[in-house]
């Protein structure tokens, strides 16, 4: 018993490390939806891992973005018009918002 | 009345306009000759630019009798300033250095150059020269739990304005901060346990007398 209790241990800590390895990075934001009920899109997740690789916090910080999460309100019009995330997401400096690019942010 | 042509010779209310007519054609008929190829040698002088080409057997050569438009000179087109390199953040993002936890430390990162974060969003936008001001921080009476605040650490992600004043003023110990706080999501929680991870782990990476 004491055997198969460490070997199940031992499975259960792999699980863990594997999951802390593949699983989401400290300030991935995901988005509260405000949408039309009934919609199928997830909502958006913003990684902040990907974008700290490209720019310091400064650079969205708090010019663009206050730092509390669920402070901005982020539409999808606001993006087209080269606003919030626009601002750099709009084939120019970054993947732009199409309909191809959809699920990069709703995932 | 009629022109009497057999006897060669235009007579009638007309013969003056034929006379005329016959001439004018005959002109017309000398210039078209010409125009087409090698003039008679007793035209020469009204071809000045016309050769023999019975001598060199090539066609004649002359001067264009229209000088072609100038071209006009094309506008420069403007272009657009040239982007600076795009990271690859996917790549990259693969070889991050990760803690015990499996968080990215962002610090080492850094340090070890396998990122180089741009300060602003602009093409222009300058780097600024990170505070070098360490701040140690001690509870009364519990020296295991100093902890030596490194402005420069944060300058080199961080303005002033992101902190001060509205997370800490500027004089030290005013702000009063604790665990429960930080736990709580606010002074260092605002970022730390959000979005920075302790480098490189836990207790220690604050309060390094824990880590002896």
């Amino acid at each position: 018993m004491t055997i198969a209790r460490s070997v199940l241990a031992a499975v259960a800590l792999l699980a863990i490390a594997v999951a802390h390895a593949d699983g989401p990075d400290l300030g991935d934001v995901k988005f509260k939806r405000d949408g039309p009920a009934g919609m199928e899109i997830p909502p958006a997740v913003f990684p902040h891992s990907m974008h700290r690789i490209a720019y310091k916090c400064a650079a969205c910080h708090d010019g663009l973005f206050p730092m509390k999460a669920g402070s901005t309100k982020v539409t999808m019009e606001a993006i087209q018009d080269g606003k919030s995330c626009g601002t750099c997401h709009n084939g120019r400096l970054a993947f732009a918002s199409t309909f191809a690019t959809c699920s990069r942010c709703h995932r | 009345m009629a022109s009497d042509s057999r006897a060669g010779k235009w007579t009638g209310p007309h013969a003056r306009g034929m006379r005329l007519f016959l001439a004018a054609t005959s002109a017309a008929g000398v210039l078209l000759l010409g125009s087409c190829g090698p003039p008679p040698s007793f035209l020469e002088p009204l071809f000045p630019d016309a050769q023999n080409s019975a001598d060199s057997g090539k066609p004649p050569v002359r001067a264009p009798r229209r000088t072609p438009p100038k071209k006009e000179e094309e506008a420069p087109v403007a272009k657009a300033p040239e982007l600076p390199p795009r990271p690859d953040v996917e790549a990259i993002y693969a070889t991050l250095p990760r803690n015990d936890d499996g968080q990215i430390m962002w610090q080492k990162a850094l340090a070890d150059k396998i990122i180089a974060p741009k300060p602003g969003i602009a093409d222009d936008a300058k780097e600024e020269e990170p505070t070098d001001m360490d701040v140690e921080l001690e509870p009364k009476g519990q020296p295991e739990y100093k902890v030596v605040f490194s402005h420069k650490v944060h300058t080199q992600w961080l303005g002033c304005d992101n902190c001060h004043t509205a997370l800490f003023e500027m004089e030290k110990g005013k702000t009063v901060i604790t665990m429960d706080k930080i736990n709580a999501g606010q002074a260092c929680g605002v970022c730390h346990g959000k979005v920075a991870a302790p480098e490189p782990t836990a207790c220690p990476a604050c309060h390094e007398a824990m880590g002896k």
